[in-house]
């Protein structure tokens, strides 16, 4: 089923060609990014329901006006263009008293398109109801695999992006859907409280649903087996990373390492390893709204450019990084797609898409039998990235002990993984033939701009430091 | 527009909601060193509405609830389309009754003064100077918010407040490479002084990272969190504390039981605070409309109560509180010069200090401490810390100092024991 565009943005189209026009005659260039998203996010628990619009519903628009360097202005009412115009002329005001960087102006060339995706199940096709029902099912389904269930959150959530984006001589709009969903087992001996978490998403629409009930017995079964974790004595030991986990770490240590904006305030290493060696010859890694198919797979970012696919790291060299707009005109370099705005309210930043490390040719059995003692990395909780320093943090919610060769019954729960970035990155020496990306939550810029991003790889044996 | 939104819930015949009017203007200045990059604006006012519905299946009364976005640029049919989505949705929302807020009217106005502090702020992050470390890049924030609450019971409160958050990153350089130490500020006292007080700590803790260590693989010594580690530390009993939790099986606290265990060190006694001074997260009301006060949670170890907004605190039978952020805890009895007298680490800064309140793990790696071996105090870097509330609780000590941190108001520092570091 194909995506509409938004009727509203469609009925905005001329006033914002008109608030263009109008600010080209005192600015030497001007963009209108205007954004009409809409969700809803279901939440079933054992003790209530809730229905609410999703944190990523938005309706409003940004201008960016050039006039030595790029200022910006965001509202969410379009019915006085003077005061709107009024507004963006008051933004200069500052310029007594500080001292600006100057940028060029942005070049661009004549492009009018307009995109939409396609998903199985429309979620507008699908009433509360049913959704509604349908997590109840899988609420109560969790209760009869467990004792000792003490509550069970069943999420799904819904988004429909509209975007549009005018300037001197682009037009672009774009529609696309994703969804979300989340079961969360929260299991109790009496003594002890565990909890467990599996999570879905993707460029789909209501049949992720289907994927969610799938999962429920492994779930409960998984978090009981929580309650009878270990915890680790700190040190280097070799370790298998799941998909997931795998994913965090390309995400931490490489992703946000290469946000080109951070080259251009010399807050990141990596800028000096360009076409440097920064893991070993199994790590490629790639990132791209159009690189894979998942919740950030856009056609256009947040400031017009088309999505890529950037090789970040081939066979171990660093050969690029991701760039917004702004960034690569100072940095002399092509802008890669990736200027992202947590909503039309906050600032655009290069911002990572879809990350991913490539495939292999090993096997997840070949892995575990080449280790003595080690773990296998399954869940994880959060990670922090550190690009000046390359060091890097991962919460992992559960790992499962490798002895001989085996998977032993010891789970070891919760571990936290520290290092250097390139250390990490070299120790990796196999890397299984599975893929998979995962887009669920959000990912934040320091403690603030979130935005959807996904993540993921295959299977990788490394040596980490746990904690 | 609210008029609008009145009709629409007039003609669909809805007799319990609630309405929250948001509108926030903000300054934002993006430096690069002290080079503004980028300026920003914005004006941006959100409506968000709860529609209820009350009903009744198989014997038992329900409460359903939908709470949508409204936005100021939407048509009449959108507004009707939308508020009756809601409705529907809330017939199948199978939560117990709960009253709302109580109809009172109340409107508490902040003079118009939240813009014109910019320039002073400024001027205070870029005062403060350092031979040996600089200011990378700084992102400014002021916000200027405006809250109304409105719900069928006659409720009409409002109140205005001004926000300030800095993003501050601090560099230094030994004789090999560059080092930063990242620092969030949120906070609604603009006072000049105070900010560059701020500043003038993080250049001087920024040096320290230049001339760290790896840290030390050392076991059964003492470590001392300071603010940063002791808030999110202590977070687990006000967490623990939440109704919402409680009811949702994700706490198991009881009122009247010793929650610190048989402790021997410092006691916790813990106040939920709406109005602690110059907090980004003091205000008169919580989002329901119901009026906020300072309540004591816990004295000396003992739950006194739970606190939550209304819905919850009604499920669980207690008292409301309100929906609170801000904390307050005592001070302990030792100055941190006593804590730092045998042999410990120290840990100030972290790439990312989390607590696990439902299960008391915590954990996080090490930007910035230092290593007391019994003869000097060494900075450390790399590596990380981790331990259990269970396993620390009835030993940690409390400093006697205070620090306020954002949320938080309460001791400098907590000395922890039974806390494992993995070195490097």
């Amino acid at each position: 089923m194909k995506v509409e565009f938004s009727a509203f943005l469609e009925e905005a189209r001329s006033k914002i060609r008109e608030l263009v026009r109008r600010l080209y005659q005192h600015y030497d260039y001007v963009s209108v990014l205007g954004t009409d998203s809409s969700g809803t996010l279901f939440l079933v628990n054992s003790e209530g329901v809730e229905v609410r619009d999703s944190m990523w519903t938005e309706r409003g628009f940004v201008v960016r006006v050039h006039d030595g360097n790029y200022r910006e202005f965001s509202f969410n009412r379009l019915d006085n263009i003077d005061e709107i115009e009024k507004e963006i002329s008051e933004l200069v005001e500052l310029r007594s008293t500080i001292e600006f960087s100057s940028y060029p102006v942005i070049e661009e060339e004549k492009l009018k398109k307009d995109f939409s995706s396609e998903v199985r199940i429309l979620p507008s096709s699908v009433s509360s109801q049913e959704k509604i029902e349908r997590l109840s099912k899988m609420k109560d389904m969790a209760f009869e695999v467990s004792e000792k269930l003490v509550n069970f959150n069943t999420i799904y959530e819904e988004v429909t992006v509209n975007k549009l984006f005018v300037s001197g001589k682009k037009e672009l709009s774009q529609s696309y859907v994703w969804t979300q969903g989340y079961l969360q087992p929260i299991v109790s001996d009496g003594k002890n409280v565990k909890s467990d978490i599996e999570s879905f998403s993707g460029l789909k629409g209501a049949e992720i649903l289907e994927e969610m009930e799938e999962k429920v017995v492994d779930v409960v079964k998984e978090a009981e087996s929580l309650l009878n974790a270990e915890r680790l004595e700190p040190g280097e030991y070799d370790v298998i990373c799941s998909p997931d986990v795998s994913g965090v770490i390309a995400h931490e240590a490489f992703g946000h390492g290469v946000e080109m904006d951070m080259f251009v305030k010399n807050r990141a290493k990596a800028s000096e390893y360009m076409n440097k060696r920064v893991g070993s010859d199994l790590v490629t890694m790639h990132d791209g709204a159009a690189a894979a198919k998942e919740v950030s797979s856009y056609f256009f970012d947040d400031e017009g450019t088309l999505a890529h696919d950037t090789l970040v790291i081939d066979k171990g060299i660093l050969k690029a990084g991701l760039s917004d707009l702004l960034s690569a005109m100072k940095l002399h370099t092509t802008p890669t797609g990736n200027g992202k705005r947590e909503s039309f309210e906050r600032k655009a930043y290069a911002r990572m898409t879809n990350t991913f490390f490539t495939p292999g040719e090993d096997t997840l059995e070949d892995m575990i039998k080449s280790i003595k003692h080690g773990y296998l990395l399954e869940k994880y909780g959060s990670g922090m990235e550190d690009p000046k320093n390359w060091g890097i943090q991962v919460m992992i919610t559960y790992a499962r002990e490798i002895k001989d060769g085996k998977l032993t019954d010891k789970v070891i729960s919760p571990i936290i993984i520290t290092g250097y970035v390139p250390e990490l990155l070299n120790s990796i020496s196999m890397v299984s033939k599975d893929f998979k990306l995962s887009g669920s939550g959000a990912c934040g810029k320091g403690y603030k701009e979130y935005v959807k991003v996904s993540a993921g790889g295959p299977y990788i044996k490394a040596k980490a430091r746990l904690g | 527009m609210i008029n609008e939104i009145m009709r629409s819930l007039k003609e669909r015949g809805i007799k319990k909601w609630k309405l929250i009017e948001k509108r926030v203007k903000a300054e934002e200045l993006f430096f690069i060193k002290s080079t503004l990059d980028m300026n920003r604006a914005k004006d941006v006012t959100k409506y968000e509405l709860t529609v209820y519905e009350d009903f009744r299946d198989d014997s038992e009364d329900y409460m359903g609830s939908s709470t949508i976005l409204i936005h100021p640029t939407m048509t009449k049919n959108e507004i009707d389309e939308k508020i009756s989505s809601a409705i529907f949705a809330a017939k199948f929302v199978k939560n117990k009754p709960y009253p709302l807020a109580n109809g009172i009217k109340k409107r508490i106005e902040n003079p118009d003064k939240t813009f014109k502090a910019l320039d002073e702020i400024v001027n205070a992050v870029f005062m403060p100077t350092n031979d040996k470390s600089w200011i990378n890049s700084v992102e400014i924030f002021l916000n200027d918010e405006k809250m109304r609450i409105l719900n069928s019971n006659g409720l009409d409160v409002s109140f205005e407040k001004g926000k300030l958050e800095i993003e501050l990153i601090t560099n230094s350089k030994n004789d090999d490479e560059e080092v930063e130490l990242y620092w969030n500020l949120k906070t609604s006292d603009f006072s000049p002084s105070k900010i560059s007080s701020k500043v003038s700590q993080a250049l001087e803790i920024t040096v320290d990272r230049s001339r760290a260590k790896p840290t030390p693989k050392v076991k059964g010594i003492p470590v001392i969190f300071d603010e940063s580690g002791t808030k999110e530390i202590l977070s687990y009993y006000v967490e623990n504390a939440s109704a919402l939790k409680v009811y949702e099986h994700m706490s198991n606290a009881k009122i009247g039981e010793k929650i610190q265990g048989d402790f021997k060190g410092s006691g916790i006694t813990l106040f939920v605070d709406p109005f602690l001074e110059g907090s980004y997260f003091s205000k008169p009301f919580d989002e329901d409309g119901f009026e906020l006060k300072k309540v004591k949670l816990v004295d000396e170890g003992v739950l006194l109560s739970y606190w939550g907004n209304l819905r919850f605190s009604h499920y669980l039978n207690v008292e409301p509180t309100g929906s609170l952020t801000n904390f307050v805890v005592k001070s302990g009895k030792k100055k941190v010069k006593e804590f730092r007298k045998e042999k410990h680490i120290e840990l100030k800064t972290f790439s990312d200090f989390q607590m696990n309140t439902l299960t008391g793990d915590f954990a996080g790696e090490i930007r910035l401490g230092w290593y007391f071996d019994g003869e000097n105090r060494i900075p450390i870097t790399g590596g990380s810390v981790s331990g259990n509330i269970k396993d620390i609780q009835e030993n940690f000590e409390l400093s006697n100092e205070s620090v306020q941190e954002e949320e938080y108001f309460g001791p400098l520092a907590l000395k922890a024991y039974n806390v494992k570091i993995a070195g490097v």
